[in-house]
């Protein structure tokens, strides 16, 4: 039996760059695509994840710390899923890219 | 200024037949052809107040429905073109006024893009103009008829024209279109409207057009600023309401609802946005019409003050 072990590389989420926001104060915002022309409507967490992300490739550690900044140190536990899930429907979107 | 009505009968039937006849349809020009009795017909019940063209005015779109050569002629059948383009192919020629309303409106949805464009009917009064779009069938040109008819400037029933970058809207007005069950709505509401000729077995079901040109300043193209987006819904079940709708809902709805929001690209995001921005917006479900009229001037008149 072959004992080697496979490394999977670290996950990176990427936003080549910033679209626009329209935030009208409420709990979802539009997000319009300027490199595919797409408009979307999305949380406004996600909102807060494509700018964390904005022009750059962060692992889901770095991520979490830009996060826990604004976050409440009750809901700590929650912000890891919380940000896959958002940034699993941002790919789909083809918004992120996981590289 | 001359109209359509000052050109008598059988000059508009020759001037149709031959080099067409120019019109005023917001801020577009039109010039019509025709060989067919039924189309000239519905253009003097519909477009009689219509202003003329200038001789010297651009024509935007040079259109004509003709039945014409040995095949189509004794089949029955029509054309309708815009240049060189011939969108519907043929048609039965008893649905040719139909087919000119249709293809109109393809013509400003397909070929004109310095407005932001919605599939809305578009009504106004107090200087305040209240943009309704919906999805064929949600009953949005029955509502804008009877608007209409109860004293409301119809601007459209089909096109909103938005200029970016406000709130304003600008007058395309042309005859209302109405849907089989809706036609009969409308006669009962006001045995006073003036329909043109009923088309029967189109595509949609049996079609006619309202003349919409009903205020004074019909046809002025000044622009006037939205002040509420409503999004009307026709329920025979549902109960009648009026209810806020969202923005960011509202702005993806209606993005859905244009014709080139798209196309326009991020000057359509702000477009888009700037409207959004200025209007309130709400949904309508209604089954009444004089309800939902009472209602909508209620609401339009509190938007108006704000």
């Amino acid at each position: 039996m072959d004992n080697q072990r496979t490394h999977e590389p670290t996950p990176v989420w990427h936003l080549e760059r910033m679209g626009r926001i329209y935030d009208c104060g409420e709990d979802t915002v539009i997000y319009f695509d300027t490199r595919s022309g797409d408009t979307h409507l999305i949380t406004l967490f996600a909102a807060f994840l494509l700018e964390s992300l904005a022009g750059r490739s962060l692992t889901l550690q770095q991520i979490e710390a830009v996060a826990a900044e604004d976050t409440n140190p009750d809901d700590m536990e929650a912000l890891g899923p919380a940000i896959i899930e958002s940034l699993d429907t941002l790919v789909d979107l083809d918004i992120v890219e996981r590289l | 200024m001359q109209y359509l009505r000052d050109i008598p009968r059988p000059e508009l039937e020759r001037r149709l037949a031959g080099d067409g006849v120019s019109l005023t349809v917001g801020p577009y020009r039109f010039n019509l052809k025709s060989n067919l009795a039924k189309v000239s017909e519905g253009l003097r019940k519909l477009y009689a107040d219509f202003p003329l063209a200038e001789a010297d005015d651009y024509i935007d779109f040079p259109v004509a429905i003709r039945s014409t050569g040995p095949l189509s002629r004794p089949r029955g059948k029509s054309e309708f073109s815009f240049e060189h383009q011939r969108p519907f192919g043929f048609v039965p020629t008893p649905q040719a006024f139909a087919f000119l309303e249709w293809g109109m409106n393809w013509c400003l949805s397909a070929h004109t893009n310095e407005y932001l464009k919605l599939h809305s009917a578009v009504v106004a009064r107090d200087g305040g103009a209240i943009v309704m779009p919906g999805v064929p069938g949600a009953g949005k040109s029955t509502l804008c008829a009877a608007l209409g008819l109860r004293g409301w400037r119809i601007l459209s029933d089909e096109h909103a024209l938005l200029q970016p970058g406000t709130t304003d809207v600008i007058s395309a007005c042309r005859p209302v279109s109405l849907k089989n069950e809706s036609i009969d709505v409308i006669k009962r509401f006001e045995p006073d409207a003036v329909f043109g000729p009923e088309s029967h077995d189109t595509h949609k079901g049996t079609v006619a057009h309202m003349k919409a040109d009903l205020a004074p300043d019909s046809h002025d193209t000044a622009p006037l600023p939205a002040r509420m987006m409503l999004f009307p819904r026709y329920s025979a079940t549902d109960p009648q309401r009026i209810s806020v709708r969202r923005r960011t809902q509202s702005f993806i709805l209606a993005a859905y609802h244009s014709f080139n929001y798209s196309l326009m690209g991020e000057a359509g995001f702000d477009a888009m946005r700037t409207l959004i921005d200025g209007v309130q917006c709400y949904d309508l479900v209604y089954r009444d019409l004089d309800w939902a009229i009472q209602n909508i001037g209620e609401l339009h008149t509190k938007a108006c003050r704000q």
